[in-house]
């Protein structure tokens, strides 16, 4: 058997980086955000050499909780870490790092899901007996970590990493030496610090290197008032293009380095929704939390058993003219303390029909109030 | 004393723009002139690391920022109180009646620079000032209040003031521990936005509103947010006594519960009044639960021998099925 001109295609080389893998669609690199079912529903991972916004819920914890599983992915691998905050003292939230539950959760709850069928067996609806429990995430995990937030990580795993913080001080020194006409002065010395982080460690694509590493970038709550953004304008009352200045700058950086960055903004606190428009596009992926505390969803049954709602707003198309479609846009998230879930937003099985729920709720109005054989007057109970 | 408004966000109305100076006295003011504060201590207070009182033309909030300038001078070693306002030497008077020793004055201006030269205006950095005046030393606790910031929003770009709150909420800038700091900002001065931006930089907002009973005087809506992520909202009413205390404190309920009470009352039980029989009685649903049904024997096979998930395929080839290994697809006719 010989002669013929087929050959067996090779896949392109991939570059063996701790804490990364291929992604099954398109060949990109990946790593994890720190949250399993974070990744699953990005479809794997974040690609290396993009942003990754996370627009903050409105009192910001949420959001400042999956920076803290992002960092704490990178002491767990090994990356190296650059982070920033201009809000929060980032070596403090360094501190507050969960500690990697390093036991596998995945396998402890596979084993409960399969005695608790047996012991409550189905009457009527018994075809249903042997599906499989709905899953929001793949039950064993090979890429990432799930952390405990009950324990803060040892200082000795922190410690062994490279990490780079840069807090609202170090803006302080160098303000009036860099205040650049064309963008903030902050943004522009992180810029700054980011182009020499990329340099000093070797993570540029064009530097040829024996072990390459991951840099993972975060920024904590960019564009809140203490970057000095007043929500998107200048003092005049002009549009700032300071933020999405950066925002180009910073992909154009990264796309050329083994890099990744996560960034958490406040945009609610924008008014401008073209401008929050132009930010989503100076991003590759863009996730919304909407978090219901201090809101009236946080009393309403439909969502009592989630902390928020999962928005997905933008997935990056990398080389290809199609995103990941996830299987579902419906998605919350809920806290445990083991585990930051995000999962299908399921409706509870039952509503009573007294439970308060407002009339502006679009999805307790999908219910149904009354159908078949009832009429609305109240005078027949049952009205054939 | 009457409240007129019905709600705070009177925003951007009277006087008070043009100038940049909180202008003549309302009567409400006047009233609490001779009628001020006591203490509130709503919530624990080694959480609240910066505060904002919003109030308005018609809820005037310097009674009550009054009163925690009196709850904190008690608390802690010393409290600073930096005045920017004309009105706020009302707080000096309340200090000295009540015989409060350790509260430190800073009379400041609420002018900008070039119009008036002074050693606190709205143009000084807060930090320095208090820096350089070397009362923030060892180990004391203190806590800053600034009545009103209002000027300095005005003034200035909104980050700016804000950031200056944070800083001045920030331990490391001090060397002593910085309890609280308490804004008074009139709410009725400043556009949505520039709020938003200071409400995203406080950690508590206690926002004036027309009390509905009479029984009180003032009634506030308070958004806190804890350290732990929890946030509270919360409407109360509460009367501010002539020994400044906060009193009578009765959280206002909303409308919301009265409206589930008439849903329930709604919601009609369908099996009363039938003419017919829809329920069964104990009896009746044991009966039920002995009728064999057409898929009962099916449960009967599953429950017996296969383990779920597994299924078995019973076939009993007959003399069509005469299977050739070499040529599977025999039977077709092709």
């Amino acid at each position: 058997m010989s002669g013929t001109s087929f050959q067996k295609k090779t896949r392109a080389k991939v570059i063996q980086i701790q804490g990364t893998k291929p992604s099954l669609y398109n060949n990109q690199l990946l790593i994890s955000t720190g949250v399993p079912s974070l990744d699953n529903a990005l479809g794997g991972g974040l690609a290396v050499g993009t942003v990754f916004l996370v627009e903050e819920d409105t009192y910001g914890n949420y959001s400042r909780l999956l920076l803290k599983y992002y960092c704490a992915e990178a002491a767990m691998t090994g990356h190296a870490l650059m982070l920033t905050s201009a809000d929060n003292d980032p070596e403090q939230m360094m501190k507050e790092l969960p500690a990697a539950i390093l036991d596998d959760p995945g396998d402890t709850k596979a084993g409960g899901d399969q005695s608790a069928p047996q012991s409550d067996p189905m009457k009527i609806a018994w075809r249903y007996q042997n599906l499989p429990k709905v899953q929001g995430s793949p039950s064993t995990v090979k890429f990432g970590h799930y952390y405990d937030l009950t324990k803060v990580m040892p200082t000795e795993i922190i410690g062994g990493s490279d990490v780079t913080l840069i807090s609202a001080d170090d803006f302080q020194e160098k303000l009036v030496c860099c205040e650049s006409d064309h963008m903030n002065g902050r943004y522009w010395t992180l810029l700054q610090k980011i182009r020499e982080k990329i340099e000093a460690g070797n993570f540029s694509t064009t530097k040829q290197i024996d072990k390459r590493n991951i840099l993972r970038i975060a920024i904590h709550s960019l564009g809140s008032p203490q970057w000095g953004e007043n929500a998107g304008y200048t003092d005049k009352g002009d549009i700032d293009h300071s933020l999405p200045r950066f925002l180009y700058a910073l992909r154009a950086l990264l796309r050329a380095a083994f890099g990744v960055c996560m960034i958490t903004i406040p945009t609610h606190l924008f008014e401008n929704k073209a401008f929050i428009h132009r930010i989503h596009k100076l991003c590759d992926t863009v996730v919304q939390l909407e978090s219901f505390a201090g809101s009236e969803k946080e009393k309403n049954p439909v969502f009592a058993e989630y902390h928020g709602l999962f928005n997905i707003v933008q997935l990056p198309r990398l080389n290809s003219l199609l995103s990941h479609i996830p299987e579902t846009y419906d998605l919350a998230f809920k806290l445990r303390r083991k585990k930051f879930m995000i999962e299908k937003l399921h409706l509870p099985p039952e509503l009573s029909d007294s439970a308060s729920r407002p009339q502006e709720d679009p999805i307790a109005n999908m219910k149904a109030k009354q159908t078949g054989c009832m009429t609305d007057s109240k005078s027949s109970k049952l009205d054939f | 004393m009457s409240h007129v408004g019905s709600d705070v966000g009177v925003r951007g109305s009277k006087k008070q723009e043009e100038t940049g100076v909180p202008g003549e006295k309302t009567p409400a003011e006047a009233w609490l002139a001779d009628h001020l504060p006591s203490r509130i201590r709503p919530f624990v207070e080694s959480e609240i690391r910066s505060r904002d009182i919003r109030d308005s033309v018609e809820d005037p909030g310097r009674a009550l920022c009054a009163a925690f300038l009196v709850g904190l001078a008690s608390r802690v070693d010393k409290v600073h109180l930096l005045q920017f306002d004309l009105k706020s030497r009302d707080l000096i008077q309340v200090v000295k009646k009540l015989g409060i020793e350790n509260v430190e004055f800073h009379r400041g201006s609420g002018l900008s620079d070039e119009w008036i030269q002074s050693s606190l205006n709205i143009d000084t950095d807060l930090v320095k000032y208090l820096k350089g005046t070397g009362c923030l030393h060892g180990n004391q606790t203190v806590a800053i209040v600034i009545d009103s910031i209002s000027n300095h929003i005005l003034h200035r770009p909104t980050p700016y003031t804000c950031q200056t709150i944070h800083s001045l909420a920030n331990k490391k800038n001090f060397d002593c521990d910085v309890k609280q700091v308490v804004c008074l900002l009139h709410g009725d001065l400043h556009d949505n936005q520039q709020l938003s931006l200071l409400e995203h930089t406080s950690t508590s907002v206690v926002r004036l509103t027309s009390p509905v009973s009479s029984h009180h005087n003032f009634s506030c809506s308070t958004l806190h947010k804890k350290a732990t992520g929890k946030v509270i909202r919360i409407t109360e009413e509460f009367t501010i006594s002539e020994h400044f205390t906060v009193s009578n404190i009765q959280e206002v309920k909303k409308s919301t519960p009265k409206l589930s009470v008439m849903d329930e009352d709604n919601s009609v039980d369908p099996t009363a009044n039938l003419t017919f029989n829809l329920s069964l009685t104990d009896k009746e649903k044991e009966a039920r639960s002995n009728v064999v049904l057409p898929y009962t024997k099916q449960q009967e096979i599953d429950s017996q021998g296969n383990s779920p998930g597994e299924g078995k395929i019973f076939y009993q080839p007959d003399e069509a099925d005469d299977f050739d290994e070499e040529d599977p697809d025999d039977d077709l006719d092709i």
